[in-house]
């Protein structure tokens, strides 16, 4: 039977039956993976907190070629993201990359770069103590995400006209995947009002390092702006409401 | 399969149970047609009763045959502390201990982002208004130590701070007859944050 190993980090975890759990994984090699906790709810259990969501750990699952599910052999912690779990903004925000990454994520197609930057994410949430910094992140984290799996919003000229984007106020549709131009946008019924500055920001953000999205600085007009067209963006392309959007408002 | 169908209709009502398979709806199905006549209708008695008899407390929300359940009308019980737990059967587990003097609060569920279960779908409200209402000195938050217990857990803490209440968590750590060795970060991390004063 093949054997599955990886760095790994927990999606999700569903009880299954009394004592039993199906961790949701998004590993580096396999890409999602799910697999049978046997006995986690158990106290004694030698899974319990490793397969808990948000731990970055060291996974080996066992499974036929192409079942659908794996059975668990050990989970060995590398970060535990306790930070994140115990802070419940944190959490939150948490919540919502976990839940993107599991609907867009395919089971066994790998996304390396996606998984790296999932990480990157969590470890910046871990230590950013600002709510309205953690939106941004969260945001950029989506945009970039997307990227990843193909989803490349076109910022660099009008999507209609293919004239350039000049301030203060262009538009955005989500349909067409990119920026509208001052001129284009009266005849465009579907793209929302941003600022110029709000696309510059995304265009710049998808060509850095996650790591060092921290540099950018959005005032509240901007952060509004890349909050909507994000949002209108991945559900565009995701086709449904996330679940986890809601408690971002508790 | 084949055969009488009444003993076809009970094992399929055996097999809407959760953990029964065919095999063991059969089994439980000839047991039932081979066993004594007043202990089948006592059986189908406790089944009628159980539905009908059994309803939520409309103040703490565990299962009860009287409203007000037995604790909430019980003079003797703390009606100053509230144990938080998530569901009715969490109440047993805790009485067992038979040292909490206190009463409880079920909420049904836990906060699950995931699957869509917010405050609302909660007795969260209803928790609230308890405390809002007057004479809850503490909260203590005695949901399961995973991440949706934690995050309800937090939730409710935030919602009841300012409210005059303490809020407290029961401890996480390590299970009794375990061995430090074994345990996960997460659970040990949990352990030292939550160490006490010897
Ligand atoms: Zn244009
Ligand atoms: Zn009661």
């Amino acid at each position: 039977m093949p054997l599955y190993e990886s760095p790994a980090v927990v999606l999700r975890s569903m009880k299954l039956g009394d004592t039993d759990k199906i961790i949701t994984f998004f590993t580096l090699y396999y890409g999602k993976l799910k697999a049978v906790a046997k006995g986690t709810t158990k106290p004694k259990s030698r899974f319990a907190g490793r397969v808990e969501p948000f731990v970055y750990c060291n996974m080996i699952a066992f499974g036929k070629e192409k079942a659908d599910l794996l059975r668990l052999n050990s989970c060995d912690i590398i970060e535990p993201f306790g930070l994140v779990r115990g802070d419940f903004e944190k959490l939150k925000h948490a919540f919502v990359s976990a839940e993107l990454v599991d609907i867009c994520q395919k089971e066994r197609d790998t996304n390396m770069e996606g998984f790296e930057l999932l990480l990157a994410m969590w470890r910046r949430l871990s230590v950013e103590g600002d709510a309205r910094k953690q939106d941004l992140l969260l945001r950029l984290f989506e945009l970039k995400y997307m990227s990843t799996i193909g989803f490349h919003p076109f910022l660099k000229s009008c999507v209609d006209c293919g004239g350039d984007i000049i301030g203060p106020k262009a538009g955005f549709n989500a349909i067409k995947g990119g920026v509208v131009c001052h001129k284009c946008i009266t005849s465009d019924p579907a793209a929302s009002r941003v600022f110029v500055g709000s696309v510059k920001l995304m265009g710049k953000s998808l060509e850095m390092p996650f790591e060092k999205l921290d540099r950018l600085k959005a005032d509240p007009g901007l952060q509004g702006d890349i909050d909507k067209i994000v949002a209108g963006f991945v559900k565009y392309h995701i086709r449904r409401n996330m679940r986890s959007e809601r408690f971002l408002a508790l | 399969m084949t055969g009488p169908k009444p003993l076809s209709n009970l094992m399929e009502q055996f097999q809407k149970l959760p953990g029964i398979g065919r095999k063991t709806a059969e089994r439980l199905a000839f047991h039932i047609l081979k066993a004594d006549i007043k202990d089948v209708a006592r059986f189908a008695e406790s089944l009628r009763d159980v539905k009908e008899k059994v309803s939520l407390c409309s103040v703490c929300g565990s299962l009860t045959e009287l409203d007000p359940c037995a604790i909430c009308s019980d003079p003797e019980r703390n009606k100053g502390v509230i144990c938080v737990v998530e569901e009715p059967h969490d109440v047993f587990a805790v009485e067992r201990i038979g040292e909490f003097t206190g009463v409880y609060h079920v909420l049904m569920g836990v906060l699950s982002p995931l699957d869509g279960v917010g405050p609302e779908e909660l007795r969260i409200g209803e928790l609230v208004a308890r405390v809002e209402k007057g004479g809850v000195d503490e909260v203590i938050v005695a949901t399961n130590p995973n991440v949706e217990g934690e995050a309800t857990g937090m939730y409710i803490a935030k919602i009841l701070g300012g409210k005059n209440t303490l809020v407290t968590r029961i401890a996480r750590g390590l299970p009794m007859g375990g061995d430090l060795e074994y345990a996960d970060e997460v659970t040990l991390s949990k352990a030292i944050i939550g160490r006490l004063k010897m």
